[in-house]
């Protein structure tokens, strides 16, 4: 258990995981020293920084952060239920698997920037258009997992529900939804990296202000260079930490099943 | 402790009748059965002409050969396979499918590993339109019959596989069925587990005095807990000798008297003729499993 690491092997890893981007930073100072245009094409990490504390004191940057961090989690939710509910049907019903399976895997091969253009057109590019395209972006994953942690439910379990003369829902709630749990679980999870990729993407692709999509679009407009790469490292460094919650989070939900 | 055994004097006695899923009989009637499974065009015989009598609150062996249908002929008496030629009666109902009326012990103990043995047990209660704390009651009492008191709590992967095994046993009984199934109940238990629980089994027996048929490997368990041995013979299964074992419970492993019902069924099982050789070194001392004796003997 990672509980009983000792404190330097823990420190190791961390300092281990920063030696790659110290060194990238390294190199970028160096290049930005080269002459005019090194400074221009790579902007001096004294103005980026300058710029990070400008937005940060501003709270311009924590706000379009929680902007971007709630539409990731609102389409993470709204995606999630409706992928449950689909990837039931798909993994419930063998002929809504043969009816409903090709057009979904069909449409799940398109990227989901590709539809932008569509839903722009239907939708608008409102809050409604980008929340339906973060939902996407989760609907497939859970509607995957959903349906593969149904159908992956172990025979022997489904024959002790005809023993014990269990009806339908009894059969679904007691035998079928545990058993896909976990695989709905770490469905979700994954999800969370897909909604929060989608989320700046379609900030960036319906011209948003607000979150750090729509920052990004801002300050490279308004030429400010230095806020644009503020808002990438911003972007990463909230992607990472949620991916580093989601991975634990997928590491204790697993235990339960190697325990079965 | 983790395999704590309960004296039986100390154990409450059976819930009342009123509780049972059926009335107290529990004879089956196999009459003319054959099974045969379709594969891809060619068809494979499993069971041919089954026909057998099992009356009320005896305790029946089946043994026989891998791949003879013992196993097939246990899920026909359950329900769960169908598509059979004969008829199977239980107290003269036929059976179709499976039904509370009969419990089943598969060689895997199949507890859900998402419920502690208490709510596993209480599974087999859910389509019974009991009051809550009747089935708790239940539950609390089959526990303590197989000796778990004091586990409800515990998760599936948290037991010795015998401890598994034995609530498998308490949700097969949970809900008093006529007749109760076991398909190689020990078969995945190592030997000294085996016949302890082969002990817990016979307990459990002569306090419920429900039919059990019983299908396992071991002639030594069958002739131990059986009131009759039914040995099955060839591919496809049929019914070959049906061996009466006449000695009242409860028994001593190993007996002579066993020992000697064992040779019998040994000797059908492995075409020998069924009467000692007087020429062969005597046996000595009784043995734990009969077979292996048996065998050693006669290589």
């Amino acid at each position: 258990m990672t509980a009983a690491r000792s404190g330097r092997t823990v420190g190791r890893r961390i300092a281990l995981g920063f030696t790659l981007p110290l060194a990238l930073g390294g190199l970028w100072h160096l290049a930005s020293r080269r002459g005019p245009g090194g400074a221009y094409a790579f902007v001096p990490l004294r103005d980026v920084a300058g710029g990070f504390l400008e937005v940060a004191r501003s709270g311009e940057l924590r706000y379009d952060a929680l902007s971007t961090l709630r539409e990731a989690f609102t389409g993470l939710l709204v995606g999630s239920v409706a992928g449950v509910a689909f990837g039931a049907v798909l993994g419930l019903s063998r002929t809504a698997d043969r009816l409903l399976g090709p057009l979904y895997h069909g449409l799940r091969q398109v990227p989901l920037m590709g539809l932008v253009p569509l839903i722009g057109l239907w939708f608008g590019n409102g809050a409604g258009a980008k929340l339906l395209v973060v939902s996407l972006a989760a609907f497939y994953p859970v509607a995957l997992a959903t349906a593969d942690g149904l159908r992956q439910v172990e025979r022997a379990h489904l024959e002790l529900a005809r023993a014990l003369v269990l009806g339908r829902r009894d059969t679904f709630r007691q035998i079928l939804l545990p058993s896909a749990a976990p695989f709905i679980v770490t469905g979700v999870l994954q999800a969370l990296a897909f909604t929060w990729i989608a989320s700046v993407g379609s900030e960036l692709l319906f011209s948003a202000t607000s979150g750090l999509g729509g920052f990004m679009a801002l300050a490279q407009a308004a030429g400010r260079m230095d806020l644009v790469i503020v808002a990438i490292a911003s972007i990463a460094v909230l992607g990472s930490l949620m991916n580093v919650a989601v991975t634990r989070l997928g590491r204790r939900a697993q235990r339960w099943r190697h325990a079965s | 402790m983790r395999q704590a055994k309960v004296p039986s004097s100390s154990l409450p006695p059976p819930a009342a009748s009123a509780s049972r899923a059926g009335e107290q009989a529990g004879a089956l009637h196999i009459q003319g059965v054959s099974k045969s499974y379709d594969l891809g065009g060619r068809v494979l015989p499993v069971l041919e002409s089954i026909d057998l009598f099992i009356p009320a609150g005896q305790f029946i062996s089946i043994v026989g050969q891998s791949g003879c249908g013992k196993s097939t002929l246990l899920r026909l008496l359950e329900g769960l396979d169908t598509g059979y030629v004969g008829r199977i009666t239980l107290d003269g109902a036929p059976i179709v499918a499976p039904g509370l009326d009969r419990g089943i012990v598969f060689q895997d103990h199949r507890l859900l590993p998402w419920m502690t043995l208490e709510k596993n047990v209480e599974l087999a209660l859910r389509m019974r339109p009991l009051p809550a704390a009747r089935k708790a009651d239940l539950v609390e009492e089959y526990l303590a019959l197989v000796g778990l008191q004091g586990f409800e709590h515990a998760y599936p992967h948290q037991l010795s596989g015998g401890m598994a095994q034995r609530a498998a046993i308490a949700r097969a009984l949970v809900n008093e069925p006529k007749v109760l199934l076991l398909d190689e109940p020990f078969g995945a238990l190592d030997a000294l587990t085996r016949i302890r629980l082969q002990q817990e089994l016979q307990r459990i027996w002569m306090r419920s005095r429900s039919t059990m048929i019983m299908v396992t490997h071991d002639v030594a368990e069958a002739v131990f807990l059986s009131d009759l041995v039914v040995v099955m013979d060839g591919k496809p299964g049929r019914i070959g000798r049906q061996v009466r074992v006449p000695y009242p419970h409860s028994r001593e492993r190993g007996s002579a008297l066993l020992q000697e019902i064992e040779r019998e069924i040994l000797g059908l099982l492995l075409d020998q003729p069924a009467t000692p050789d007087p020429s062969m070194p005597s046996l000595g001392a009784p043995s734990v499993t009969g077979g292996g004796r048996l065998a050693a003997v006669k290589a």
